[in-house]
């Protein structure tokens, strides 16, 4: 993740960075990954996602979703149906958030050699540190 | 502050600055510069690393569309985009330079081997062309490092009766390690960087990296404006990076002759910082991408796909009816992920399935307009790239959708992706299991962000014409009505050049580098 702020200069706030984790908890994590460490998905557990999605009840009505809820009280397929709506919203902007966070969220983890043998990818030839 | 003088600068050193600064250096004993915004990595810092790499590209990867839609890549290291390609490699096509002349005046630019344009001996594109190709050992690989993703792609095609051809591509001695588009750790790439970049410095060229070039210096006399120099910053060289030749700090170089080679969306962007005058309204006007659209397919087996060359094969098939390539790639993970539709457990367990996977897409020549454009705004820390796909592009496009499902099922894929989020089948997003749901695609409407289109071949920014009031740029690639400034990359090109661009841009590149050594009297005094 820190890497990924390097490049990107992202807002360095926790919250927003753990949004963001809180997404690829979404996306892989929570799914059982055999391949993470213990260590990495208790960090994903302590995720605040309430920056990413704060007073969002609009979406959460048209979602379905109970209102007055919030992200952490959804179930996972709760969340995933809320976070589904943002890929074909008729808002562009939306659209685009989704798939920026969407980005981010993937460099940061198909960049973890960790995850490399879950889809049968061996990586570099060569194995040197860059310097970068 | 440093301070350079020299005859020739030059602006950028990916496909044209490189050999245009080489090409000069070589017959002449012209004092040029070349300077280059990025850092100069080596063989020795390329580490077949998606992460760590993409430094290697503008904005780390990130440049894209002004609404976010088209990810529009670029390099932005010594070699620019040659050194982060695919070295998909295709000769200028004469037909199109042929309507350039017609409908934009052009001179010269004659496909005689024997031509001497200018009045100077054997100045022709052909003659260019040649030895750009030699230099850059332009050939069509055996087969040693055809992978199971071209190998399918191939059998796709010859399935339904679509041609499918080997690419030639500019490299030796290549291993098939399949990195490309992460710089080759192996100088097997014959990317400007290990060509004309020791050809330039072995001549005497001065390599100012880390510098970024922010304004043209033009002085206004009573002949007009004429251009004599930059104001630049040298950055801190980043570690991993070959030394550079001057101090981190403000740089002012003076030249008699500035060639901005920055590439179709930064050598524009320089031009309307610096004020350079602009009665019609042309810098930037009429930017084409070559819209690119991928699909992924599922196989039952396991395909050697990451591995091996990216690109050994692609389709002309359906270029003379409906103007697009289908081009053989593929992804490391990270962009393939990006370009696998959902997110959550649904698109885990199709990223489950890389190792099974075969990937192509189709590349389009876009139709030009100009609201298509790219603009520095004030405050806006990068240029603002305008970009909206025309009506008759989203249908040809869709056709393509259509074929490419078919040719994946045809290869023998049990289930074909398109990286849309549109909901086409009964299924969430553009996922087909079925050649029989091709036709689907005749849906799609490409709203901007719902299905991933990318773009890898920005030209035609500061268009040559020889009428003011449809290009930049005269033939010789001299900006109309300011002396002492030439441009020389893929955004002199009129429109699209017709194809992956980089032997074309080399070649411009390297017969205005012998034209200008033809013509020196024109543009020194010495
Ligand atoms: C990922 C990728 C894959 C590609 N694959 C292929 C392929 O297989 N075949 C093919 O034919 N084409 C391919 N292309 C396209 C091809 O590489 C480019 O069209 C070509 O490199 C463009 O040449 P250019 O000289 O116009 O600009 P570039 O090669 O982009 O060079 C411009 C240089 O100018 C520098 N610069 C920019 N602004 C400044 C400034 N203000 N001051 C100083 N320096 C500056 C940049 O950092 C850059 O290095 C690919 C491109 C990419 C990005
Ligand atoms: S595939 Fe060949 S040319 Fe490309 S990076 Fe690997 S060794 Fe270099």
């Amino acid at each position: 993740m820190e890497r990924v702020n390097g490049l990107f200069h992202l807002d360095n706030s926790p919250a927003f960075s753990g949004s963001l984790l809180a997404f690829s908890s979404l996306s892989n994590f929570v799914t059982g990954s055999p391949e993470l460490s213990a260590a990495e998905k208790s960090v994903v557990r302590n995720i605040d996602f309430r920056a990413l999605v704060a007073r969002d009840d609009g979406s959460f009505r048209a979602s379905g979703l109970s209102q007055g809820a919030t992200f952490e009280t959804l179930s996972e397929s709760e969340r995933a149906r809320y976070i589904g709506l943002w890929s074909q919203s008729a808002f562009s902007t939306r659209r685009r958030f989704y798939g920026s966070v969407r980005a981010v969220t993937f460099i940061a983890l198909y960049s973890m050699p960790e995850i490399w043998p879950a889809i049968s990818y061996a990586g570099p030839l060569i194995h040197r540190e860059t310097t970068a | 502050m440093s301070d350079i003088k020299c005859d020739v600068l030059v602006v950028g050193s990916g496909a044209a600055g490189t050999t245009i600064a080489a090409t000069i250096a070589e017959t002449t004993d012209l004092s040029v510069t070349l300077v280059e915004k990025g850092p100069y990595y080596g063989a020795e810092f390329f580490n077949q690393n998606e992460l760590d790499m993409m430094t290697l590209l503008a904005q780390n990867g990130a440049r894209a569309t002004s609404d976010g839609a088209i990810p529009v890549a670029g390099g932005e290291c010594v070699g620019g985009g040659t050194t982060v390609n695919y070295a998909l490699s295709f000769d200028p096509i004469p037909a199109v330079w042929q309507r350039w002349r017609r409908q934009y005046g052009l001179n010269g630019f004659s496909f005689d081997l024997n031509a001497n344009d200018y009045g100077i001996h054997r100045l022709n594109l052909a003659t260019a062309r040649d030895e750009v190709r030699k230099k850059s050992n332009v050939h069509e690989p055996s087969d040693l490092h055809v992978n199971d993703n071209n190998r399918v792609f191939a059998k796709g095609c010859r399935a339904l009766g679509v041609s499918a051809r080997k690419f030639e591509l500019n490299m030796r001695g290549c291993i098939g390690c399949g990195f490309c588009g992460q710089g080759c750790a192996y100088d097997a790439k014959r990317g400007t960087l290990v060509t004309y970049l020791p050809d330039a410095l072995k001549n005497g060229v001065r390599l100012v990296h880390h510098c970024s070039v922010d304004k043209l210096r033009i002085e206004h006399s009573r002949v007009g404006p004429r251009v004599t120099g930059i104001t630049g910053t040298v950055a801190p060289t980043k570690p991993g990076s070959r030394p550079n030749s001057a101090a981190a700090g403000p740089i002012s170089i003076e030249a008699s002759l500035v060639i901005i080679s920055a590439g179709s969306i930064e050598s524009p962007a320089l031009l309307q910082r610096s004020q350079v005058p602009d009665p019609f309204d042309r810098i930037g006007r009429g930017l084409v991408l070559h819209p690119s659209l991928p699909i992924a397919g599922i196989f039952d087996r396991r395909l050697r796909n990451y591995r091996g060359i990216t690109g050994s094969y692609y389709s002309d098939h359906f270029y003379g009816s409906h103007g697009f390539m289908l081009e053989c790639l593929f992804d490391h993970p990270i962009d393939a992920a990006i370009a696998i539709p959902g997110f959550g457990p649904e698109h885990f367990n199709l990223m489950r399935n890389y190792g099974n996977m075969a990937g192509f897409g189709a590349m389009l020549v876009d139709t030009p307009s100009d609201e298509n454009r790219v603009a520095a705004l004030a405050g806006v820390a990068n240029p603002v790239i305008e970009y909206r796909l025309s009506e008759p592009d989203k249908e040809r496009l869709r056709f393509a959708a259509v074929k490419m499902v078919e040719i994946m099922f045809a290869a023998g894929a049990k289930t074909a992706i398109l990286t849309s989020h549109e909901p086409l089948t009964n299924r969430k997003n553009a996922v087909f299991q079925s050649s029989s749901e091709a036709a689907l695609c005749s849906k799609l409407t490409f709203a901007p962000n719902e299905t991933l289109i990318s773009s890898a071949h920005v030209q035609a920014s500061l268009k040559m014409s020889e009428n003011p009031r449809t290009g930049m740029a005269n033939s010789r690639g001299e900006v109309h009505g300011v002396h002492g400034l030439m441009v020389c990359d893929s955004s002199a090109f009129p429109t699209s050049c017709g194809a992956n661009p980089m032997i074309a841009i080399m070649t411009l590149a390297r017969y205005q580098g012998r034209r200008v050594v033809g013509e020196r009297a024109r543009y020194f005094a010495k």
